[in-house]
């Protein structure tokens, strides 16, 4: 009787690989695998920082997480949000910040983003910024102006401009 | 448990194998793969370094004009870069010897490639992000490329266009 039960215990190597059921093991990792690919198609995304444009919000090599389902049911990027916007792909992404909205009149005048003849504030501009000029600008009704962080770059070191929705992946949540 | 395991097993299989030979075996498939397969050996063909042999420097205008037709439209620009121009064959690989011996090396990759074919499949556009680095120079370019390409008898796809895209305005 004791052999018979014993028998029928798999080995540690087949516990170790497949678990005491393997029919349950196939269908966990069955969920896992979909879930994970569900998750970085649809929901997530992991991008590295390889430039010092988002100084001081985001240093060059730190890794970030983009939440695509974020303008989802809402009407879209707001003010002051950190974006990743797609190339051809998404292999390769800019992350900027939403600094002026659809339908808006913005320019650039000595390095001070005006929005509707109004400066804006923006904390998250580190002192010193360089004498960036643009002129003004009507924003389209599905287009945003994007720029980094780091106004101490020359501006044409600096990638900046008008982007459509359509480019716009998600928020940097993280 | 084994039985039922082996029926999903095989269902799945039967599944995987005739979407492969359906996607696969479609012409405007391979074609489109045929196209990006020759975009990407371009970004290779147009890469150097500085530990090239002489021979590779030699032979090198005459790699880089073999992807491209008996004329090219070039509307680039890239950085303080400019290039708006129709060159011949013969001209392109004047500036591609120029471009080998002023610079010290240029590595180009070409990622997200999206090829559109025409009805009649002989007329291809490319729609990709380069990273393209000059060796020397502090920081890498990305930029967005849109290439045409025709299709020759003879010598397969071959660029007729370059256009530089702008992601941000």
């Amino acid at each position: 009787m004791g052999t018979e039960s014993g028998s029928q215990t798999p080995g540690w190597i087949q516990r170790v690989l497949v678990g005491r059921n393997p029919g349950w093991t196939l269908a966990r990792i069955a969920i896992l695998v979909t879930t994970v690919f569900v998750l970085f198609k649809y929901a997530i995304l992991l991008r590295k920082i390889e430039s010092t444009s988002m100084l001081p919000t985001f240093r060059e090599g730190t890794i970030h997480l983009i939440f695509r389902q974020a303008y989802a049911r809402s009407g879209g990027p707001k003010r002051g949000d950190v974006v990743g916007i797609r190339t051809s792909g998404e292999t390769v992404m800019y992350v900027k910040r939403v600094v002026a909205l659809p339908g808006e009149r913005f320019e650039i005048r000595h390095g001070e983003v005006h929005i509707n003849g109004q400066p804006l504030d923006e904390p998250y501009v580190r002192p010193g910024r360089r004498a960036w000029n643009r002129p003004v600008q009507l924003l389209g009704p599905d287009q945003y102006f994007i720029v980094g962080d780091n106004r101490s770059m020359a501006q044409e070191q600096h990638e900046f401009g008008v982007v459509h929705r359509s480019r716009i992946v998600g928020k940097v949540v993280w | 448990m084994k039985r039922r395991l082996l029926i999903w097993t095989g269902i799945v299989a039967v599944l995987a194998a005739g979407w492969g030979v359906r996607a696969l075996g479609d012409p405007r498939t391979r074609e489109l793969r045929r196209v990006e397969k020759r975009v990407l050996a371009l970004a290779e063909a147009v890469s150097f370094t500085e530990k090239d042999s002489p021979f590779a420097r030699l032979g090198y205008p005459d790699k880089v004009i073999g992807y491209f037709g008996p004329t090219t439209e070039l509307e680039i620009t890239l950085g303080s870069r400019e290039a708006h121009a129709t060159l011949t064959n013969a001209e392109l690989k004047e500036r591609a010897g120029a471009m080998r011996v002023t610079a010290r090396g240029l590595s180009v990759q070409f990622l997200d490639v999206a090829v559109t074919l025409n009805d009649a499949m002989d007329q291809a556009t490319a729609h990709l992000t380069s990273k393209i680095y000059f060796t020397g120079e502090p920081d890498y370019w990305v930029q967005e490329f849109r290439l045409q390409l025709g299709k020759e008898a003879e010598h397969g796809w071959r660029v007729s266009r370059i256009e530089t895209v702008r992601t941000m305005e």
